[in-house]
């Protein structure tokens, strides 16, 4: 309380030391606005000026000297209730720090129980839940495993299905293919023999052979009628000679 | 001259009996135009110039001709136009067309010539072609008709048939 009169004692002076500094310095001002003035008019002013002037140092003196006491009585002041705040302060932190240990043990003791407790509550759920995932896991495994089971045999029968139906299409385009070529071999061959057999019988024939093969191709082709017009032409000339 | 055959004087198949291929005919035709050529330039009288140029077989068959068709042999002009008749009447043979996988010799060209004479009493010419790959036998060709008598054709039958295969 005392503290807060001394202060306000101090603002109160300086408010006043400020009040009274700037009057002095508008007179002041004032006063230089006048010296401005053509010095013959303000030879009275110059002294009232200079007197003035005086005064004010007296009074700003006098202020100071105020002030002065004022600081140094407030700074003891200051320097005692700075004291007594910092010897209350001290005891407000041990007492505080006092309390915070002991609400400190009471809470950690509280908050260790809370954190167990929290924590058994955890571990709980968490086994819970991960049993139940471990379930579920295990469930979309199983029927994972035998869906792929399924679509694996399924694709098994599929495949040897197919393997077998292109085999019996592959062994039949083949047998086809070696019948064809079979054919076309065997063509080959009576092609190959016939030539040798000709070849081989023409270069085996003498003049007289060939002679007899001429008059039997002669004989065979008389007996089919192929010199009937021949014949006809001999009996009518015959007839009209 | 547009001759007849029952108006001529002469058996074909004997006349040209000597005569057995077109060819011959031909060679045959050339020598009649040599003796024509010679007639008119030899004073020996038309026998001599027969067996000069056509041989003593031939030149007795036409001298038999010219007695037969009852001109004068002294007569070169009409023995001209007697000539000109034995050639009108080779072309009155009937020709045959064969195709023979050899060469004939002369005397299986007459035995094939005769074999007309014989199975059909017929003079005919042959007109001989070679070509090897028939293997035998021949192809007959007479009057735009055609049978086939190779040797080839009937193997190639057997062959087909595979009675032998």
């Amino acid at each position: 309380m005392n503290l807060q009169i001394l202060l306000y004692l101090f603002l109160v002076v300086i408010l006043f030391l400020s009040y009274g500094i700037l009057y002095l310095v508008r007179k002041i001002s004032k006063q230089n606005e006048l010296l401005n003035k053509p010095q013959n008019d303000y030879v009275d002013t110059l002294e009232l000026v200079q007197q003035a002037q005086k005064q004010a140092n007296a009074i700003v003196e006098r202020a100071v000297e105020s002030a002065k006491h004022i600081l140094f009585e407030t700074e003891y002041v200051k320097h005692d209730i700075t004291r007594e705040m910092q010897d209350s302060l001290q005891k407000v932190a041990e007492e505080t720090i006092k309390m915070v240990q002991g609400r400190s043990d009471e809470s950690e003791k509280e908050f260790r129980a809370v954190v167990d407790e929290i924590k058994s509550d955890f571990v709980k759920e968490a086994t819970e839940k991960l049993t139940a995932i471990e379930k579920v896991t295990e469930d979309e495994t199983n029927d994972f495993r035998e869906i792929l089971r399924k679509e694996t045999v399924g694709a098994q029968e599929y495949i040897g299905k197919k393997i077998s139906q292109d085999f019996e299409s592959v062994q039949a385009e083949l047998a086809e293919y070696k019948k064809a070529r079979l054919e076309e071999i065997e063509k080959n061959i009576q092609g190959i023999l016939r030539q040798v057999i000709l070849e081989a019988i023409g270069s085996n024939i003498n003049l007289q052979i060939h002679e007899d093969l001429v008059l039997e191709s002669l004989d065979k082709a008389k007996k089919t009628g192929f010199f009937k017009n021949l014949e006809e032409k001999n009996k009518v000339a015959v007839e009209e000679g | 001259m547009d001759l007849k055959e029952k108006e001529i004087p002469i058996e074909l198949q004997d006349f040209f009996s000597m005569i057995y291929t077109k060819n011959d005919l031909v060679l045959f035709y050339k020598e009649i135009d040599q003796v024509i050529a010679d007639l008119f330039k030899s004073t020996e009288g038309i026998k001599k110039v027969l067996d000069d140029q056509m041989g003593h077989e031939k030149s007795e068959k036409i001298m038999a001709f010219l007695r037969a068709s009852g001109i004068d042999v002294t007569n070169q002009v009409k023995i001209q136009e007697q000539l000109q008749i034995i050639k009108e009447l080779g072309n009155l043979l009937p020709v045959v067309s064969l195709t023979l996988a050899f060469e004939p010799s002369a005397k299986s060209t007459k035995n094939i010539s005769l074999w007309f004479n014989r199975n059909l009493e017929q003079k005919v010419l042959l007109e001989i072609s070679l070509e090897r790959g028939i293997i035998g036998g021949a192809h007959i060709s007479l009057d735009g008709l055609y049978h086939d008598g190779t040797l080839k054709t009937g193997i190639n039958h057997l062959l087909d048939t595979k009675k032998y295969i």
